[in-house]
């Protein structure tokens, strides 16, 4: 018998292609947003409610990620804006090859901004990186005050949170303070956006934001 | 349910390490979880019988070390956090804290025979 010591990192295959990808948005000058939550969190409506904000600034694109069907990435293109279907059979999360090989067959040049919307899964898609420049993650605030601290992960990773359903509250008895420390406790940093994509409440904030970032990368300034 | 992911990585790593080592197959395979990733130790065990069938590890036994959560303050130093309960904030001064352990998703190591 004979012990092989390896310290390799499982991941290391994805972590290799996503600074790939990350290399290639570079070099496009392309600002990339992975954008997870949990299902129904309102991934798809944050990202209407940002191309109708944004769309007039940047050249956008999407890449839809879900288990099947293709009724998200209708949505997007029903704006406008090109988006394209990754449809992972069964599989929980999209990872870097997946991303990879979407790029091959989506026509990205001139973007500005790419949206990649994560399969709808509170864990599992926090753990592979895309090769994105930003990690934002939507929570409705009805799934309860709690979470957080039950599924720290994804929370702890996000770089802004944005709290969608906010004109839910009222039927819903969520208190917003308590969810805001609950996630503080375990994401000291990250901008907490409150907003309705059905009242539209909140939006600017978070699209105002991101803007922000968006030109730092693509214009420098 | 993204163990498989992580399960068919660890016997493609298994795999060529055995194959580097001119072995004929994997008796051992060792991963190292940290407690703060979003992986299921008995998740692994059950996608981990289900992939090694046909493989050079499918006689291999697989053992999980489980790496506790360890947070670290500037001030007063590293300690250990149980999930439940955790915050990024020290409990002796309340300063910002950072993850300094538990992280780890690793094959530490194979025996090969």
């Amino acid at each position: 018998m004979h012990r092989v010591v390896t310290e390799r990192a499982i991941l290391d295959s994805n972590d290799e292609l996503a600074a790939k990808n990350r290399a290639f948005f570079q070099e496009m000058g392309i600002f990339v947003v992975n954008l997870m939550s949990a299902p129904g969190a309102g991934k798809t409506s944050v990202l209407e409610q940002t191309i109708k904000r944004l769309a007039g600034r940047w050249r956008i694109g999407v890449i839809e990620g879900d288990l099947m069907t293709s009724l998200d990435a209708d949505r997007i293109s029903a704006t406008g804006v090109p988006a394209l279907q990754i449809t992972t059979g069964n599989v929980c999360h999209l990872d870097s090859l997946m991303v990879e090989r979407a790029l091959q067959s989506f026509d990205t040049s001139g973007f500005e901004l790419l949206v990649i919307e994560n399969v709808g899964n509170l864990v599992c898609p926090a753990e592979f990186n895309l090769g994105e420049d930003l990690r934002v993650m939507v929570y409705s605030v009805v799934e309860g005050a709690d979470k957080p601290r039950k599924y720290p992960l994804m929370f702890h990773e996000a770089e802004a949170v944005l709290l969608n359903k906010v004109d839910l509250i009222p039927y819903s008895g969520v208190s917003l303070d308590e969810l805001k420390s609950n996630i503080r406790a375990v994401n000291p940093q990250a901008p907490i956006f409150p907003l309705s994509c059905r009242n539209e409440a909140g939006v600017d904030e978070w699209t105002e934001w991101l803007t922000d970032r968006v030109r730092l990368k693509v214009r420098g300034q | 349910m993204h163990e498989v992911s992580i399960i068919k990585r660890v016997i493609e790593i298994a795999e060529y390490e055995a194959r580097q080592a001119g072995a004929e197959r994997v008796s051992v395979i060792r991963v190292r979880v940290g407690e703060f990733r979003g992986v299921v130790a008995s998740s692994l065990e059950f996608a981990y019988d289900q992939l090694r069938v046909g493989t050079l590890v499918e006689g291999a036994r697989l053992e999980i070390e489980t790496t506790p959560l360890i947070l670290r303050c500037e001030k007063c130093g590293e300690y250990r956090c149980p999930l439940p309960g955790l915050s990024f904030f020290c409990p002796q001064c309340g300063m910002e804290v950072v993850v300094a352990g538990g992280r780890d998703l690793e094959v530490e190591y194979v025996e090969v025979v």
